[in-house]
């Protein structure tokens, strides 16, 4: 695909978000929790003077997780925040061949070196953190 | 037709928006029975611009409409009065030349909406800018001014002793807090940019009711946040309602009592300090003897006002009328971190006081941490701070005695609908209230009052409830800061299994403190952490007063003042004491916002025993400092 991704690992599991959406990638802080937040929200961060949501990208996916590791900081639609993975593994394009996948948050998802990589929908990830925020 | 512009036509409505305004303002002092002739010229003068304008972008109705006023006015004007009987018509006219100059805008805005406005002129008296930039500019300038701090903080202790260094800092601090308040001046506006309709408003609803009222509106050009002007907006017009259909009264009743048939209603606004005061006073009969004889006995009137106007019960009668609302409107308030007075003579009339912050971007709230999280409670809900020593229960949920109340008790933790581990034995906790409702919440710890700048959670979180948003620590964390009302709204079931121990109670006398400083909410804060860690404690306003206290009253083991105060200073308060024969080794802690040099050194000279900054001021610090003091 012509434009470049960020690839990023959960668990064994490997995604990519289009580098268009994501506007930095930050190292792991103390995250505030705020109860009544969606399962998937780990809380907020202080990002230099913006207060900004963290969203478990694991939980979101439903996959099992091992410690976080790094916070991405995306936009998607009219929302950001950060998703907090384990690894962010590289930056760079991604080979071209799209397979459809049956997931809410997917829009395909494409095989590099062997491993499959899901292609994120970020305004989708972000919208149901804040559908299931709403209380 | 001719190809007319939006900025054209946005400057035609908004040109014709203000001479409506005075319009009517002028209309409305020809009905006070003013000296006519320069209102009426006036009103003429600006129905013919608003004719000419409208015929010159080409909207037919309103350029009617402005004629035919503008033709009673000329005949006004050569008779040189005009008829009172006119002026209701007139005031109606007006509202149809409001409405059509906005249909006839919009219509013929809508046609050429594609064409892109173009740059504005070069000279412009005022700059036009988006709040979110200046939201984002007082963002990035509240994240400097903590900066700063923190760099204090680590190169304060490496720094000391070099003048030169620690002059530099300080200077910075200044700076940034010059900045800072430039910037909060940004988001200002004066009160008079949402009170235009309200004269108008006043007259009217008078008139509904078969009375006559003006409003007289001062310090229109007081500042204050736009977030807070558009949030009271609506209560202020409530109170003015309240005002007219229950404190004014009928026009024969007003003669009989002496006083003038038409009522008058006073909407002033000033700065008090960090505060904004905006007031609604009329001259009517006020509230009955009774409820003045009630507020006395039980705490504010506007508790009692509030209250009453909750209860349907008949022999509250027309009282409950004066409080209808208030209780919406005092809850209001105190969501921008506001409070509600009143003062009412009977037969005199009544003053609502609507005490405001003058920025909505800085907020005062009183930290708690709860599993290592620190959460903010905005200070006016805050009524004391407590140590839970008893736990009552009524219906199987816990209550905590206090003043003669039993009041709703609840872990913060599962309040909000947290897991946390268990509270300690004995915790704190702070006693929320508005009017109607009051409850305890308890938490691991106090940390002690800080100033916040708000920022919204937004976005992903926009749909999580009781929150005000949050604030940014000096060591760069995150507090949630609640929202009181949110609380408050609970059921008390929601703080269910609150496993709170008992503790031994206190032997022994406890030792007396005197707290000096000017502001209430600080001396009950200070007071309310105090009181719970055991300590007696008395307070004073200012210098002066501690010291009277200090020479006729008890004898203290400890003063903690503040360094600002009005009569007598905290300077002055130490050096009085110091070279008084009888108390001159009281210990004296001052404690301060600034955290210079300078009045750390002058205040080490005049003899203080310590020196606490109300930045690093935290309930831990402070107690250990007191101990240390009265221990020793």
């Amino acid at each position: 695909m012509s434009e470049d991704h960020v690839r990023l690992r959960v668990g064994r599991e490997h995604y990519a978000a289009p580098v268009g959406g994501v506007r930095e990638i930050s190292p792991l802080v103390d995250i505030t929790a705020v109860p009544g937040a969606a399962a998937g929200v780990l809380g907020v961060w202080n990002l230099r003077g913006d207060v900004v949501a963290a969203i478990d990208l694991a939980v979101m996916l439903g996959v099992a997780s091992g410690p976080a590791g790094r916070i991405v900081v995306v936009e998607g639609g009219d929302l950001h925040a950060g998703l907090v993975v384990e690894e962010v593994v590289d930056v760079g394009p991604l080979p071209g061949r799209v397979d459809p996948v049956e997931h809410p948050h997917l829009t395909g998802s494409v095989l590099a070196d062997d491993t499959p990589v899901g292609l994120l929908d970020l305004e989708s990830v972000l919208e149901a953190a804040r559908a299931g925020s709403s209380r | 037709m001719i190809e007319i512009d939006r900025e054209t036509l946005e400057i035609a409505r908004d040109e014709a928006h203000d001479c409506l305004q005075r319009i009517e303002a002028n209309l409305l002092t020809l009905e006070g029975g003013a000296p006519s002739a320069e209102p009426i010229d006036a009103v003429f003068r600006d129905a013919h611009s608003v004719k000419g304008a409208a015929a010159m972008v080409g909207w037919t109705a309103t350029a009617a409409i402005a004629r035919d006023m503008e033709d009673e006015l000329e005949e006004a004007r050569s008779a040189g009065r005009l008829d009172p009987q006119r002026i209701g018509p007139l005031l109606k006219a007006s509202d149809d030349l409001r409405r059509a100059v906005d249909e006839e805008f919009a219509s013929t805005s809508e046609v050429d909406s594609p064409s892109p406005s173009p740059s504005p002129p070069e000279a412009q008296r005022s700059l036009r800018v988006d709040p979110a930039k200046v939201d984002r500019m007082l963002d990035a300038v509240g994240e400097t001014v903590l900066h700063h701090r923190r760099l204090e903080h680590i190169v304060g202790e490496r720094i000391a002793g070099d003048e030169l260094a620690g002059g530099e800092l300080d200077r910075g601090e200044r700076l940034l807090e010059e900045l800072q308040e430039a910037v909060i001046g940004m988001r200002t506006l004066p009160l008079a940019s949402v009170t235009a309709a309200f004269p108008r408003a006043v007259r009217d609803m008078a008139a509904a009711e078969g009375k006559q009222a003006e409003l007289a509106i001062l310090g229109g050009d007081t500042q204050l946040d736009r977030a807070i002007l558009s949030g009271i907006a609506d209560p202020v017009v409530h109170l003015l309602r309240n005002a007219v259909a229950h404190g004014i009264e009928p026009p024969d009743e007003r003669e009989r009592v002496g006083k003038d048939a038409r009522g008058r209603l006073e909407l002033r606004a000033e700065q008090r300090g960090g505060l904004v005061a905006v007031e609604v006073a009329d001259d009517g009969r006020g509230v009955s003897p009774e409820l003045l004889e009630r507020a006395a006995e039980h705490g504010s009137l506007a508790d009692i006002l509030a209250t009453a106007g909750m209860s349907t019960a008949v022999e509250v009668g027309e009282l409950a009328g004066r409080g209808v609302g208030l209780d919406a409107v005092k809850v209001h308030v105190e969501s921008l971190g506001g409070s509600v007075e009143v003062r009412s003579e009977v037969g005199t009339g009544t003053t609502v006081t609507l005490l405001l912050p003058v920025t909505l971007a800085v907020i005062n709230v009183l930290l708690c941490e709860r599993d290592g999280q620190a959460y903010g409670l905005p200070v006016p809900s805050v009524r004391e701070i407590v140590t839970v020593d008893e736990v009552a229960s009524l219906a199987a949920q816990p209550r905590f005695v206090h003043r003669g109340e039993a009041l709703p008790l609840g872990d913060l933790a599962t309040l909000l609908g947290a897991v946390a581990p268990e509270l300690p034995r004995r915790p704190p906790a702070v006693v929320l209230a508005s009017a109607t409702r009051a409850m305890v919440v308890a938490c691991d710890r106090v940390l002690g009052d800080r100033e916040l700048v708000v920022k919204s959670l937004g976005g992903v979180l926009s749909g999580v409830s009781g929150y005000l948003g949050a604030g940014v620590l000096e060591d760069g964390r995150v507090a949630l800061i609640l929202d009181p009302n949110r609380l408050l709204d609970l059921p008390a079931a929601a703080g269910g299994d609150a496993e709170i121990v008992p503790a031994p109670p206190e032997t022994g006398p406890a030792p007396l403190v005197l707290v000096v400083d000017d502001q209430f909410s600080v001396r009950r804060l200070q007071s309310s952490i105090l009181e719970a860690a055991g300590y007696r404690v008395d307070t004073a306003k200012h210098g002066r007063e501690a010291l009277q206290k200090i020479v006729s009253g008890p004898e203290f083991d400890l003063v903690l003042t503040d360094m600002q105060m009005p009569e007598m200073d905290g300077l002055e308060l130490l050096r009085a004491i110091r070279e008084n024969g009888e108390h001159e080794s009281l210990p004296v802690a001052i404690v301060t916002s600034k955290a210079s040099e300078d009045d750390r050194r002058r205040g080490a000279e005049a003899g203080a025993d310590a020196y606490i900054v109300k930045q690093e001021f935290n309930q831990q610090a402070l107690l250990e400092t007191i101990e240390r003091l009265v221990g020793g």
